[in-house]
């Protein structure tokens, strides 16, 4: 499901960054944002809210992240318990930059 | 895992943006407080300090002219990093 | 013990030979001076320390462990890196010789990492030091359990928890009471912090003595290859690992809590506008009293002063007087009544931010918004903008996308000032005395619109592809906002103010002024002596005025206070009263005016005039900030825009009126 989708107060996994969805993936930077932020696939979010104009705010550990309707659209998850599928298996995902120097 | 020391990794954050502890915890991996002893114990070294965000430290010809907006907490597209009034900064050498 | 020395003469509250002099360190936030305060009591003082300009506070701590000894608050710190004076006295009374008996190092157990910095730093220095561990209950809810004695062992030093509640400070006396009657510590050799082994006997050049002048520790500080500050890392490092352990996972119960219902649908909202309401209420009610205040001294005693000290160097009556007094005196009291309005407006900005609300408004308006084209933020300089445009221009900095502070920027002149509402309420009344309320509201509405449409009118023009960025935010958690970073944050953006716009205020008002004195080209009356219908000011509004009769209000009082208005609208009323005649009932009189330049049509020419006046240049300190804030060439285009829009819509608005029966 996508985290729009997911109930609130539920513990989910990311299953992929910021995935596919009508062919089209978020911006790189706003990828990359999200990646920065701790939004990675394998992650354990919930959704602490939702606010007004459709979007949510996501608990990703001690933080909480504000998010906006399409962001929740084009980002899939799983509930918790569930098996997640090994890494590697799932369409790339920008994940976060490795800076040298 | 980089093999660097844990201070690079916190001066590179810096560097690179960030610019709350929350910022540098979650872009190196530290714990809140490991990161701000980091960053203490860089800005006692003169290598980073705490500037006013918002607050006059912008030159008048905008953005473009000023040497530090790639980290800068004012600037940027979609960044709203250090939100707040201070922010940390890579001191020039 | 201390010996007394030269430099304690002025030294706030002298010290009596041989008693023990201890000193508290700490960070800024960590409970150091509500110890000091708990410790000292009656008797205990604030002042310089002597030969410098930093803030110590001294007082006599008394305890049956020790009898008495001189208590000295230092300045908060977060390390002895000489970053400020704060911190260059601090190093230099710890590395210096002798001045100090003891220290206690308030250590803060929910940040110990950070506090566990300066410990070190002090622990690197031959020093007594006992250690004073606050924030446990706070540490405690956090989840943090903290083992006094493995921290003791591996900072060399005892360490003592305070408890808030229990306000019982005699195990600290007895930890000072112990150390002061042993030799200096062994400092400690980072980052494995065995102690060095070094002593007062050590022979002069020893490679492991600690630094023993502040030079000297900031020099081994502030190395190059960061060799000392890693060897520090390393070892808070190591020590918080073994000292602390994590009971429960932290909770962000309390700003959750809020969260959920300021950031929720329907409440939300409300909440927001709620604060947008306070921050236009208190801006324009604080402030006002106090800037009737400025006003009322510049106009009065300040004037009186000037014009009583000219009178008495034989230049009273001269041009020179009415420069000084009409012209800079003027010019500067009308920018300095500025200045309590940008104060208050920039406090709650700052207070906003430092909060954390800033980010949460930013959530609830960011849909709203977006259909403007404007990230949420936005919505903060448009509400200030109401009260004065001019630290709205500046508020425009909370956006971060450049290209949104420059629409921003170009829209908050649309926003109606209470500057304008004065005159808003003086036509209004004059020329439609049973509905003068309506027509205001009207007005403000039509502010509303204007904003709107010229938003979609630079979007679709001159800022094209201005994409509305999803938004993905970082919510931190609510905190008390720090009064000093508040107060540092205000105070450099009102300077920023003052630098930008008072030479151009200054500059303006007299320019007017000289307007006023010379005489039109073929007036016969004599340089300042010249009647208003006959100065170079009337002459140059005659001109003008041509460009409005398709408007309806084509008379040269009402063009004149234009141009006036153009460099503050707060100057368009006393214009009137000072270009018509002394003593004339200002509303008939503009009704009469106007009546003759509309053709009969006055009311259809004021509301003309008024939307004018609502759309055209705010004023010039206005275009002051804008051009610090957007640059020269943006600007001008804000203003082309400006008077493009005022006159188009003054003109429609005249034509439509009198068209109506």
């Amino acid at each position: 499901m996508t985290l729009e989708e997911a109930a609130t107060g539920l513990d989910v996994v990311l299953v992929a960054g910021a995935d596919v969805r009508d062919g089209r993936p978020p911006r790189p930077p706003v990828a990359r944002r999200l990646a920065e932020l701790g939004l990675r696939a394998g992650a354990p979010v919930r959704i602490q809210n939702r606010t007004s104009g459709g979007g949510a705010i996501v608990a990703v550990g001690e933080d909480r992240i504000a998010l906006s309707r399409d962001i929740l659209r084009a980002v899939r998850v799983e509930p918790a318990s569930a098996p997640t599928p090994a890494p590697g298996g799932r369409a790339t995902q920008p994940g976060p930059e490795r800076r040298d120097g | 895992m980089s093999s660097r020391s844990p201070l690079l990794e916190v001066l590179a954050a810096v560097a690179a943006g960030a610019a709350s502890t929350a910022e540098v915890s979650r872009r190196t991996g530290l714990d809140p407080d490991r990161a701000e002893a980091a960053l203490s114990a860089l800005a006692a070294a003169g290598r980073i300090r705490r500037v006013l965000v918002l607050a006059g430290a912008c030159p008048t010809q905008g953005c473009r002219s000023c040497g530090q907006s790639r980290g800068c907490a004012s600037a940027g597209a979609g960044s709203l990093a250090g939100s707040g009034l201070s922010a940390w900064r890579v001191v020039a050498r | 013990m201390a010996e007394p020395t030269s430099c304690h003469d002025e030294h706030v509250g002298t010290v009596p030979q041989g008693m023990p002099v201890v000193a508290l360190v700490g960070s800024p936030n960590s409970g150091k001076s509500t110890l000091f305060n708990a410790l000292t009591g009656v008797g205990r003082a604030v002042g310089n320390y002597p030969g410098t300009s930093v803030e110590v506070g001294s007082g006599r701590w008394a305890d049956p462990s020790f009898g008495q000894v001189a208590l000295t608050d230092l300045p908060g710190a977060y390390s002895l890196a000489p970053m400020s004076p704060d911190e260059a006295l601090t190093a230099e009374l710890l590395a210096g010789d002798g001045h100090l008996d003891a220290v206690v190092i308030v250590c803060d157990a929910v940040h110990l990492g950070r506090s566990l910095v300066l410990a070190a730093h002090v622990r690197m220095l031959a020093v007594r030091c006992v250690v004073a561990l606050t924030m446990t209950d706070v540490a405690a809810r956090r989840g943090i359990a903290i083992d006094d004695q493995v921290l003791s062992e591996r900072l060399g030093a005892p360490v003592v928890r305070l408890d808030p509640r229990r306000r019982d400070v005699s195990g600290l006396a007895r930890a000072v009471a112990g150390a002061l009657v042993e030799p200096p510590m062994h400092p400690l050799a980072l980052p494995t912090g065995v102690p060095t082994g070094c002593t007062a006997a050590c022979p002069p050049g020893c490679a492991a003595c600690p630094p023993t002048t502040a030079a000297a520790l900031t020099a081994s500080l502030t190395d190059d290859d960061l060799a000392v500050a890693e060897a520090v890392f390393a070892w808070v490092s190591a020590t918080v690992d073994a000292a602390t352990r994590r009971t429960h996972e932290a909770r962000r119960t309390w700003t959750d809590r809020v969260d959920r219902w300021v950031t929720a649908p329907v409440v939300g909202p409300s909440i927001f506008l709620a604060v947008m309401w306070a921050v236009f209420v208190l801006t324009t009610t604080v402030a006002a009293p106090l800037q009737d205040g400025l006003d009322a001294l510049f106009t009065g005693p300040i004037t009186e002063a000037a014009g009583a000290i000219l009178t008495a160097i034989g230049l009273g009556d001269g041009l020179l007087a009415g420069f000084v007094v009409d012209g800079l005196i003027a010019g500067v009291g009308m920018l300095l009544t500025f200045v309590p309005l940008m104060a208050i407006m920039f406090v709650l900005l700052a207070l906003l931010e430092d909060s954390g609300y800033m980010a949460r408004a930013a959530v609830v308006t960011d849909r709203l918004m977006g259909r403007l084209g404007l990230p949420g933020r936005a919505f903060l300089p448009l509400i200030v903008g109401f009260g004065c445009n001019v630290p709205a221009i500046t508020a425009v900095r909370v956006l971060p996308d450049a290209r949104h502070r420059l629409l921003t920027s170009l829209l908050v002149p649309f926003t109606s000032c209470s500057a304008r509402l004065t005159v808003y309420v003086l036509v209004a009344a004059a020329f439609f005395p049973e509905s003068a309320g309506t027509v205001v509201f009207a007005l403000y509405v039509s502010s509303i619109v204007l904003v709107v449409l010229g938003g979609l009118l630079l979007r679709s023009t001159l800022i094209r592809s201005l994409g509305h960025e999803p938004l993905v935010l970082d919510l931190p958690p609510y905190q008390r906002p720090s009064v000093r970073l508040l107060g540092a944050a205000t105070w450099t953006r009102l300077r920023g103010f003052l630098a930008t716009a008072s030479g151009i205020i200054v500059a303006t008002v007299a320019v007017v002024w000289a307007l006023g004195v010379i005489p039109a080209p073929g007036s016969g009356a004599g340089l300042g002596d010249v009647p208003a219908g006959e100065s170079l000011y009337a002459w140059l509004a005659r001109g003008l005025s041509a460009l409005f009769i398709p408007a309806g209000f084509a008379e040269w009082h009402a063009v004149g206070a234009l141009i006036v208005g153009f460099v503050a609208k707060e100057a368009v009323i006393s214009s009137w009263a000072q270009t018509y005649p002394a003593g004339t009932d200002l509303p008939d009189a503009l009704v009469a005016d106007l009546g003759a330049s509309s053709g009969g049509h006055p009311q259809a020419a004021a509301i003309a005039f008024l939307v004018f006046l609502l759309a055209y240049t705010p004023c010039v300190a206005t275009l002051a900030t804008q051009r610090r804030q957007i640059g020269g060439r943006w600007t001008a285009v804000g203003v082309a825009m400006q008077l493009a829009m005022a006159w188009l819509l003054a003109v429609l608005v005249f034509q439509v009126g009198t068209a109506l029966p």
